[in-house]
């Protein structure tokens, strides 16, 4: 007995051995057969570049035939279907199905314009304060009512009544309330027709004033904003209106099934003539969400699905496969730099970066190409970045005021700064990173980095959740906890050096508890470059403040640019008119179709 | 109610055969039968390799690798971050090749990362048998009130979903607490995490066995010379549930493991950029076990290995000393 | 007999009362404590005071944990409104709390990943209990024969081998190797069932593989015991067929310790199985409980861990009631 109970356990011994044989064998075979994938992906490199920076003008397959089922896919779902309360860019360009503002963008590769979409024109206001709209004819909502300028001041409204309608953007409350007497929102407004907003006038069913409290030329891109959909007050169910949004766009809402499918049909209502944007061309979508993300990759390759809504670019394995075929890379994928910045912010406030010089020796130090590796590399990652202001945006302007070889860091001047500093030997500091995917990596290098200057670097990495909200966001956290430095990453609500750096430099807007001017930056020539910036109407005059800006807080080495995300996607061989927008960041959902 | 193995719960507790209570004969003889086991004292000569291998982890790889957390960037393909090359990059200078993204050499960080998966593993299975011997005594010997408040305890802890209760005691615990910081706390957090989620199956055997104890004559004979309950439970009871703590100790250590593994894996493991078995796993799980697969295989047949030499050699020990208990 | 099973059932109602306690403070008391206030995490980016004072309103975080406890307790049996003052979204019993992110009752996030989890571990366990069983027999009357050996061996091997090792393994083979089946992802049973077995095969022989080690080695010893049984030697003495022997008189006192392990596992496996889910991609209740837990959603987290807790108490309850009726001995008097 006890014998055999030796030989089933030698048997168990032999077995395993079999078991890690059999395994390296399956490893030999996978070695070989990537090792063939890598040499094309490498052979191709000189074709992809290092660093094509810029919105791409390129447009696949254009085509104007309608019909047939757009099947887009996600791995999770909207945060909000209604219009005010949404925040994730790939749910603003969705909403182009259901919704229209006063102005929207053109239906053009790489930087559009805004045009008129509800509004008959894209107005200017000499002061910057005063903007008026006038509506088109024979907009009508989806059963049938027409839009009136009180339906869009309505919604103007909602965005008030943080208590209900809460998510979304807040830049009408910050430049349409009056902070003496704060609108309380449309559910708490003692007006009878709930049109209580004093800032927003609305003459007649046609016009619409806006009262600003201060000059903003970005006007018209807040417009453009979701936020600004028309909503009929009869039909606002305050917080659930996002289960049902009545529609205002080419298609409707037939089927929602949260976290797994929402399904659109096509408004009857909707006047062609009346949109010049909505190209509108599939007779019906359908989005299915909570999907695995590799799962997603394999039905867009096996061409069952269309394209990810997510356009946040395609996993490890997908991209292997594109990068080995030339075609599939050439036909099916786009690979733009998205406007999303990656950076480093290294914190004002928190010894030893109080002093600049400590600051300038991390700029030099970091080796970025380190950084584009741990993003992905330049097709599947991004382009190495200089500036904080990125090439999809109005005004970028290309410079680099910490030049090192290939990118790659420069030990000696970082020990010079060191030296400058007071710390020639070095310090020890904590750096705070996200717990997922890729930052993680790239907080890996940052340390590597550093190391190389005898900076100690411990990295701290907390739940996505927190990380913003508590983790970086809260000042007194930062202190307490002595985060020197901390992984970031920004994508601006529209294509403006206004929108990319009034929430993340502005020195006035540290706040106590969710500051998103994380290194608590406050320098003065940064912030009379952001209020001259948006008073400018003189474009050659806003040119030059706007990379003084850029300038001003690249050398402060407050914030230090690491990488332009560029996402690589993928479409199915159907997909029509494929092309970028920088309005969103990614493709342009509004002109796709699926008949050749 | 019986424990219930868990999705990462290796072995079925079976109950384990009163132990004789001469100790001295028991543990000789034990160890006689242990001798004759040849996988047994494969699997014990293997772990006190590995054991070597982990503390002397810096000797190692200065000899055959390089330091785990370097990054080689020339190693890399710019284009995909892969690394340059067949199976993953291997060579002379880098025996297992390098991981994506960073070019670490593989071979130092699955050496490296036995130092994490054992540390962790042996003190949660020792922080475990404490908890468990000293709260099951408690339970069996003095019974009454005590016995239900302690197996109402373990019934409760093995009824919670360990590893999400788990995840959300690592995910809330701060960067700084009980005077810890850094990768001490992080590793003092798991082993927490970890034995306290264990101790239960330890402290049902003890209990069970200190029950049947309980009414032997030398017990009897002890407390009727005057012992108090510490020392009858300390001088007493013991040395005679040694014996099957041990072995059970020993069949803990690999769901220890397991565990630290799978809490890595999912992301909440030691900090980075300490080398750690799961979260190698993990990092090849995003896609890259299909471009090179020696990024899973190699942490992945170093858990298999490690994991099956535990058994191999915790299955022996129960032959031997507890020969009822194993077939 | 009546009061054994009632005192039983009450035990597992203490039981998962406790638990509830356990998850609450977990959940609730502790991150509040450290700093963390949940409802800056939901009020979107850079929110101002007060929207965060409507998210708290609204999520019930103003008001002392003893009443927020109270509520969620009464909401489980009755139901309950979530009310921000301008706003209030009903949530019916049996509500679980309600999903912060989603902005819906944790009880249908919960309905809505059921499907998966019950999918994974049912298959997984049919297999697992027949092959365990099976080859357990097998190996206990052909004892010390190649078979057994074997079976002894693979078993070593299954229960050594991690889920989330032999997931990825048996991926890279059946999807990138071999191309069996190029994209493993969940199939909705009533959408396809063909296509709804085909895709979980692979997960079902991944978490099957650990269990079946411990099947096998448990029936092996079980029907060892009753082989060596008088009754069992009487019953070959009357010259029954061997078959008969085996199956009747043999197998069948032997499955009882079986079904005990087996209730408990499979109470244990419809909580999620979190590795098996995480690795391939399903999203079952280990998975949205990962994701809960990752992004701070506190009431998914508690409402996923109570109904799993419920499920590991309810299997242990019906187990112990079983075997009271089986075996008198265990009844206490």
């Amino acid at each position: 007995m006890k014998r055999r109970a030796n030989l089933i356990r030698m048997g168990a011994l032999a077995a395993a051995a079999g078991l890690v044989l059999a395994a390296c064998g399956g490893s030999s075979g996978g070695g070989g057969s990537s090792g063939g994938s890598n040499g094309t992906s490498s052979g191709s490199s000189s074709s992809n570049g290092t660093s094509s920076a810029g919105a791409s003008d390129a447009l696949l397959h254009p085509s104007d035939k309608s019909g047939g089922t757009l099947r887009a896919l996600n791995d999770s779902d909207c945060d909000y279907w209604d219009p005010a309360r949404t925040y994730y860019a790939n749910c603003w360009d969705q909403q182009r199905w259901i919704s229209r503002q006063l102005v929207t963008y053109s239906p053009q590769p790489g930087t559009p314009k805004l045009t008129g979409d509800l509004a008959t024109a894209v107005p200017t206001s000499s002061d910057l304060k005063t903007w008026t709209y006038t509506l088109k004819d024979g907009i009508t909502f989806a059963d049938g009512t027409p839009i009136t300028s009180k339906d869009i001041k309505y919604a103007v409204e909602r965005v008030f009544a943080t208590d209900v309608i809460n998510g979304g953007p807040t830049y009408l409350i910050d430049y349409l309330d009056d902070p003496s007497a704060p609108y309380p929102g449309p559910y708490k407004d003692t007006d009878p027709n709930k049109l209580g907003l004093k800032s927003v006038e609305t003459p007649d069913d046609k016009t619409i004033t806006f009262h600003l409290n201060k000059p903003f030329a970005d006007w018209n891109f807040v417009m453009a904003l979701p936020g600004v959909t028309p909503v009929p007050k009869a039909k606002d169910t305050g917080a659930n209106y996002t289960f049902k949004p009545v529609s205002s766009g080419p298609y409707q809402i037939e089927k929602y099934t949260p976290n797994k499918i929402i399904t659109f049909v096509r408004n009857p209502h909707w006047d062609p003539k009346t949109d010049t944007v909505n190209k509108a061309l599939p007779d019906r979508i359908e989005v299915t969400m909570g999907l695995d993300l590799d799962d997603v990759d394999n039905r867009l390759l096996a061409n069952s699905a269309d394209f990810y809504v997510g356009q946040t670019g395609v996993q490890i394995s997908a991209q292997n496969k594109i990068l080995g075929d030339p075609s599939l890379r050439k036909d099916r994928t786009t690979n733009d730099v998205t406007g999303f910045i990656r950076y480093l912010s290294v914190m004002t406030q928190v010894k030893p970066f109080d002093n600049v010089h400590c600051r300038n020796a991390v700029a030099y130090a970091l080796d970025k190409t380190a950084q584009q590796l741990a993003r992905g590399g330049p097709v599947g990652g991004g382009a190495v970045a200089t500036t904080m202001l990125t090439p999809p945006l109005k005004y970028y302007k290309s410079f680099d005021l910490f030049p090192t070889a290939g990118s790659k860091g420069d030990v000696a001047k970082a020990k010079q700064e060191l030296t400058a500093c007071g710390q020639p030997n070095g310090f020890s500091t904590t750096l705070a990173s996200r717990s997922n995917g890729k930052e993680v990596a790239q907080a890996e290098a940052v340390q590597a980095s550093l190391a190389k200057i005898g900076v100690k670097v411990t990295i701290n990495k907390s739940a996505p959740s927190q990380y913003f909200s508590s983790t970086i966001g809260i000042p007194a956290n930062v202190h307490k906890n002595g985060i020197g430095l901390a992984m970031a990453a920004w994508g601006p609500d529209w294509p403006t050096p206004y929108a990319m750096l009034s929430s993340i430099v502005d020195g006035r807007k540290i706040l106590p508890a969710g500051n998103s001017n994380y290194a608590e930056l406050n320098d003065p020539a940064v912030n009379s470059g952001l209020d001259d910036g948006i008073a400018t109407t003189d474009e050659a005059k806003a040119q030059r403040i706007w990379t003084d800006t850029d300038k001003a807080v690249v050398k402060s080495a407050a914030y230090i640019p690491l990488v332009y995300d560029k996402a690589l996607n993928l479409f199915s061989d159907r997909t029509t008119n494929i092309y970028f927008t920088s309005a969103y960041g990614m493709a342009d959902f509004a002109q796709f179709g699926v008949v050749k | 109610m019986t424990a219930p193995p868990g999705e990462m719960m290796v072995e079925s507790v079976a109950a384990p055969a009163v132990v004789q209570p001469e100790g001295r004969s028991l543990w000789r003889s034990g160890w006689i039968r242990l001798r004759r086991d040849k996988p047994a004292m494969i699997s014990g000569v293997f772990l006190i390799l590995l054991a070597l291998i982990a503390i002397f982890a810096p000797v190692m790889v200065s000899l055959l690798g390089h330091p785990p957390n370097e990054p080689h960037y020339d190693l890399l393909d710019p284009n995909t971050a892969a690394p340059r090359g067949r199976f993953g990059g291997m060579s002379w200078h880098y025996l297992l090749g390098v991981e994506p993204v960073n070019g670490r050499d593989i071979f130092s960080r699955t050496v490296y990362g036995a130092r994490v998966s054992l540390l962790v593993a042996l003190l949660a299975t020792a922080t475990a048998v404490i908890i468990g011997t000293v709260l099951g005594m408690l339970a069996g010997y003095l019974g009454g009130l005590w016995d239900t408040i302690i197996a109402r305890l373990m019934d409760l802890l093995l009824s919670v979903p360990s590893v999400l209760f788990a995840i959300a005691i690592v995910a809330v615990i701060p960067n700084k607490a009980f005077g810890l910081s850094g990768s001490g706390l992080r590793i003092g957090v798991l082993v927490f995490v970890i034995g306290i989620f264990a101790w239960p199956y330890i402290g049902r055997i003890v209990r069970g066995q200190v029950l049947s104890l309980r009414e032997r004559e030398f017990i009897e004979a002890s407390r009727s010379l005057g012992a108090g309950t510490f020392t009858v439970m300390f001088r007493e009871l013991l040395p005679n549930v040694a014996a099957p703590v041990l072995v059970y100790a020993t069949l803990l250590i690999p769901t220890n493991i397991l565990n630290e593994a799978a809490l890595s894996y999912l992301g909440v493991g030691v900090r980075p950029p300490t080398a750690s078995w799961g979260d190698s796993l993990a990092v090849a799980s995003h896609g890259w076990y299909s471009i090179e697969p020696i990024f899973m295989l190699a942490p992945g047949l170093a858990i298999f290995a490690t994991v099956l030499a535990f058994n191999l050699l915790g299955d022996g020990l129960r032959d031997a000393f507890d020969p009822r208990g194993g077939r | 007999m009546a009061r054994f099973i009632l005192g039983r059932l009450i035990g597992g109602i203490v039981i998962l009362w406790l638990v509830s306690v356990l998850a609450f403070v977990l959940f609730f008391v502790v991150p509040k404590a450290l700093g963390n206030n949940p409802a800056v995490l939901f009020a979107g980016r850079s929110p101002d005071p007060a929207t965060i004072a409507g998210v708290t309103r609204k999520l019930g975080l103003d008001r002392s944990y003893v009443d927020q406890y109270w509520d969620f307790l009464r909401g489980v049996f009755v139901g309950r409104h979530f009310d921000s003052g301008s706003d209030r979204s009903w949530c019916p019993a049996p509500c679980l709390g309600y999903s912060f992110r989603n902005d819906q009752p944790v009880w249908s996030e919960i309905v809505d990943a059921l499907p998966v989890t019950a999918s994974l571990s049912i298959g997984a366990a049919v297999l697992f209990l027949v092959v365990g069983v099976s080859t357990g027999v097998i190996s206990a009357v052909r004892r010390g024969g190649l078979f057994d050996r074997i079976a002894a061996a693979v078993s070593l091997a299954g229960v050594s081998l991690p889920v989330y090792f032999t997931g990825l393994l048996l991926l890279l083979l059946v999807s990138y190797k071999w191309h069996i089946i190029d994209n493993v992802h969940y199939v909705d049973f009533t959408h396809n069932p063909a296509l709804w077995a085909w895709n979980l095969i692979p997960a079902w022989l991944v978490l099957s593989l650990l269990y079946t080690a411990n099947y096998q080695r448990l029936t092996r010893a079980s029907m060892i015991e009753t082989l060596g049984e008088d009754y069992v030697r009487t019953a070959r003495a009357k010259g029954l067929r061997e078959r008969t022997v085996i199956g009747k008189h043999a197998l069948r006192p032997a499955l009882t310790p079986i079904v005990t392990i087996f209730g408990l596992d499979l109470g244990v496996l419809f909580g999620g199985a979190i590795l098996t889910e995480h690795t391939f991609g399903f999203r079952g209740l280990g998975a949205i409980s990962i994701d809960a837990v990752n992004t701070q959603d506190l009431p998914v987290t508690m409402g996923v861990t109570l109904f799993a807790a419920f499920f590991i108490i309810l299997a242990n309850v019906l187990v112990d009631v079983t075997y009271a009726f089986i075996d008198p001995r265990v009844r206490p008097s």
